[in-house]
């Protein structure tokens, strides 16, 4: 009796030290965290540009840095920190139409980040670690609250960003967006500043460029030594299914032309607005997000054969992708 | 009425300016005063004079003028009682004061700004510069005038691109799903 007793004590207390030992899911969480923010810090890097100081990522091992274009764009003088090494940089290229720019350090001992090559979605948990105000490291969770959006900074318009809900603040610009398992699935961008009619400033989302996005620009810079991508000069709206109803074309074809560039390869095409674009090098244009990368990823001047309704009647034209004059 | 206020109204009957009133108590009161009836007989023959002389001679008006004229020259308004001239400048100087000692209270309670908390070094950490870290509220609404701005709340730094740490700012977020290519 006194044996069976002391063995149901026995485990007992053993059964109760194995339950505090567990952990909840809040600390697996912090820890989890704490081990991406660990793992990622190393490739983040501080870029000071003149009087102006803010956040890149380690690209590659043989120096390259990437971050935002505006940040670097007339600085006369670019100094990269990692960790506590700070380098003169050079400024290889940057791309406009994405705003990733590519510098280049002489240093050795770099972790390059890693990319992430899947698409976010909307609702990915994603965590920003970057240098805000100065402040090296620093970073905030975030979910990814929406893709492929467009916003205007100083005039120009930037597409296909990750908008986030992070609490981005000033010298996070071209800081590292990671996913769960680390990997840059974005470099931030911009955030906004919306205010209500009281001037006070409420909370806005900010954005970070795609990493597929980021690795096209800094793939292409590094590779050329300068921007290297498609440009046809036009902007094209998909239509409404009324639109192609009334057109007579099948569901998702069709995109029309809202707006075409002087000198552009479409103007050259003889595409004018309100043309309806149908089809481009043989396949039927449906997924505007596909054909952009399409035409961005032409590397030198290319005739395609491009299809589209002009006051109803049917052209088929040979246009001249040409190399994009990055304006 | 009498001789004496009758003969106040007899240069506004001679005119044809009295109200109907004072025509009646006039045309009664001469009736049975000779002395007011020969008044009035001046006042016509002067105005007959008057009428005599040619346009030319005075600037255009200057009967219709002279005439209203005289009503106001008759009967000025009766002022009030005097009082005294010292008592009344230090009732003004006294409103004056209350009034602005008023609207300094008003400017001092609408645009005070709670005092900023005492910084706190962190021997561990670099100082934190932030260029811009509050922008003050702007009005360009001229309507919202100095005495009635808010108070000024502690806000999030501004993400402007002039400040040490740079953040672009999104201006906005243009609408539609069109695409550059």
């Amino acid at each position: 009796m006194v044996c069976t007793s002391l063995l149901v004590l026995l485990l007992s207390a053993a059964s109760f030290q194995e339950s505090a030992k567990e952990e909840t899911t809040l600390q697996k969480l912090e820890k989890e965290i704490s081990g991406i923010v660990e793992k990622v810090r190393p490739s983040v890097v501080r870029v000071h540009a003149d009087d102006l100081t803010f956040s890149g990522v380690i690209y590659s091992k043989e120096g390259h840095v990437i971050t935002d274009a505006s940040g670097i764009d007339r600085a006369l003088e670019i100094r990269v920190t990692v960790g506590d090494r700070s380098f003169t940089a050079d400024r290889v290229d940057a791309d406009k139409r994405t705003g990733i720019a590519v510098l280049k350090i002489s240093a050795k001992g770099l972790l390059p980040a890693s990319i992430s090559s899947e698409g976010c979605k909307t609702g990915t948990q994603a965590i920003v670690v970057g240098n805000a105000l100065g402040m090296p490291s620093c970073s905030s969770f975030c979910t990814i609250g929406g893709i492929g959006r467009s916003i205007l900074v100083r005039g120009q318009k930037f597409e296909n960003m990750l908008q986030m809900s992070a609490a981005v603040l000033p010298g996070d610009c071209g800081a590292f967006v990671s996913d769960s398992a680390g990997r840059l699935v974005g470099l931030v961008h911009s955030a906004g500043a919306l205010e209500n009619g009281d001037e006070k400033l409420v909370p806005a989302p900010a954005f970070a460029v795609p990493a597929a996005w980021v690795k096209f620009s800094a793939d292409r810079i590094i590779k050329h030594g300068k921007m290297v991508r498609g440009w046809l000069g036009a902007s094209l709206l998909p239509l409404s299914d009324a639109a192609r109803s009334h057109l007579g074309l099948e569901a998702t074809v069709g995109a029309e032309v809202t707006r075409v560039e002087r000198e552009s390869p479409a103007q050259k095409a003889g595409l004018v607005k309100r043309d309806i674009l149908v089809s481009f090098d043989g396949k039927a244009v449906s997924d505007l997000d596909a054909l952009q990368w399409k035409i961005a990823t032409v590397e030198e001047p290319t005739k395609i054969r491009i299809v589209f309704l002009h006051n109803g009647e049917t052209r088929t034209v040979e246009a001249q992708i040409e190399l994009d004059p990055q304006k | 009425m009498g001789c004496e206020e009758i003969r106040d109204l007899l240069a506004l009957y001679a005119g044809g300016e009295s109200y109907e009133n004072e025509r009646v108590a006039v045309e009664a009161h001469v009736a049975v005063c000779a002395a007011c009836a020969r008044e009035l007989d001046q006042y016509r023959e002067a105005r007959a004079n008057l009428a005599s002389l040619r346009e030319g001679q005075a600037p255009p008006g200057t009967f219709k003028n002279l005439w209203s004229g005289v009503r106001a020259d008759l009967f000025p308004q009766k002022s009030a009682p005097p009082r005294l001239a010292w008592f009344d400048a230090a009732l003004r100087y006294a409103a004056v004061g209350m009034v602005g000692i008023a609207i300094g209270v008003l400017v001092h309670v609408t645009t005070r700004r709670d005092a900023a908390p005492a910084a706190t070094s962190v021997a561990s950490q670099p100082p934190v510069n932030i260029v811009s870290p509050v922008q003050p509220a702007t009005f360009p609404n001229t309507s919202r005038g100095f005495l009635f701005r808010p108070r000024a709340t502690p806000a999030a730094p501004r993400v402007e691109p002039d400040g040490n740490y740079y953040l672009p700012r999104v201006e906005s977020i243009p609408a539609g799903r069109e695409k550059d290519f």
